[in-house]
């Protein structure tokens, strides 16, 4: 009677129902999404925030959040990832409560290099890590946002409450830090 | 797209791969565990709040009538005073004439038994009129009830007047 794709719809949407059912109040697999999706979540609030007590802080909270909403968890993209996008939020709310600067000038500052954009290639995670760890936070808030969660200037723009060429200027800014910062190692 | 950009998508899982704070999973434990009390206790402040306000409602549904009625009403009862000053002079009548007449009264012997008879009438027009003072307040001063109530004084006055006269016969046999 039913298609296959409707079946196997059909069998997605009772499989999410019932883990959300689960997620509301059963502590077992409640510990075991947190285990499976803590790291992505961790990760994606440290690049934002840069100070592990507070990454651990957001991330845990946004986790408890989840669970406590997962209602509103429509299926449309993975559990982890939406975790991640409460966990991004509570992350920026709290840096705009810090009150920390994410304008710039559309022009990219005078004084620096612009790199080309096709480097020497030495690169490695650790080096790329370190870099962005020593980037001025505004720029390394939009870095994270473009390139690591796939926000558009847009809505990184909208999220922040700066301009979208503002946006531009920051992630170009953060691209040459980085590029400047990984090659310094290496003198 | 830059190198660099390329680098990041191509490694994208290893830059996820932050080493975990040692004891995470514990505080997200004790984290977890901390707001299910706090959601259990506000869920039981708020039950709380609605059962007060059910019984400030239903309180005050039931002292209303009783705000809308004369003043230094009895909770559940009223005198014949609370009325009106005509009544409250009525009563204050009766009642100080009873209240002479049935001093002079303690004397008496129960054994004879017209004057217990007599003294069990007064005992139930007293609970009788108790319950005309329920009425009265139920019934919002209903005529009816006022005029049963002006009766029932009358009635416990006759009794104590004919228990006045016995005591005089039985004064008046003993000299």
């Amino acid at each position: 009677m039913f298609g296959r794709q409707t079946d196997e719809a059909f069998n997605q949407q009772m499989e999410i129902s019932l883990i959300k059912k689960q997620l509301k109040s059963d502590r077992r697999v409640q510990t075991e999404v947190y285990n499976d999706c803590c790291r992505r979540v961790y990760a994606s609030c440290l690049r934002i925030l840069n100070d592990p007590h507070e990454a651990e802080d957001f991330m845990q909270e946004a986790f408890i959040q989840a669970f406590e909403r997962i209602d509103s968890f429509r299926g449309d993209s993975q559990l982890a990832s939406w975790i991640c996008r409460i966990a991004i939020n509570k992350c920026l709310d709290h840096l705009k409560k810090r009150k920390v600067p994410f304008d710039m000038d559309a022009q990219v500052d005078n004084g620096e290099r612009i790199y080309d954009q096709n480097g020497d290639g030495n690169y490695d995670v650790d080096r790329i890590k370190r870099a962005m760890k020593d980037l001025p936070e505004g720029c390394r808030v939009v870095f994270s946002l473009h390139l690591f969660e796939e926000m558009d200037h847009k809505s990184i723009s909208k999220q922040l409450g700066i301009k979208e060429a503002s946006s531009r200027a920051q992630y170009a800014r953060a691209k040459n830090k980085i590029i400047e910062l990984v090659k310094e190692t290496y003198v | 797209m830059s190198e660099l950009e390329n680098f990041i998508n191509e490694n994208r899982d290893s830059f996820d791969k932050e080493p975990m704070p040692l004891g995470h999973e514990n505080r997200f434990l004790m984290k977890i565990e901390k707001q299910k009390i706090e959601n259990e206790n506000r869920v039981r402040f708020w039950r709380v709040a609605a059962a007060i306000i059910v019984l400030l409602i239903a309180g005050g549904s039931l002292l209303l009538p009783r705000f809308n009625s004369p003043a230094d009403v009895q909770y559940g009862s009223m005198a014949l005073s609370d009325v009106s000053s005509d009544m409250a002079n009525i009563e204050f009548y009766y009642t100080s004439q009873l209240e002479e007449k049935y001093a002079g009264l303690q004397e008496l012997s129960e054994t004879n038994m017209e004057v217990k008879s007599l003294f069990d009438e007064l005992t139930f027009l007293n609970d009788e009129y108790e319950n005309l003072e329920r009425e009265l307040y139920r019934s919002g001063t209903s005529d009816r009830v006022i005029l049963a109530m002006i009766e029932n004084f009358r009635l416990r006055l006759k009794i104590v007047e004919k228990l006045e006269k016995i005591k005089q016969e039985q004064l008046s046999q003993s000299l």
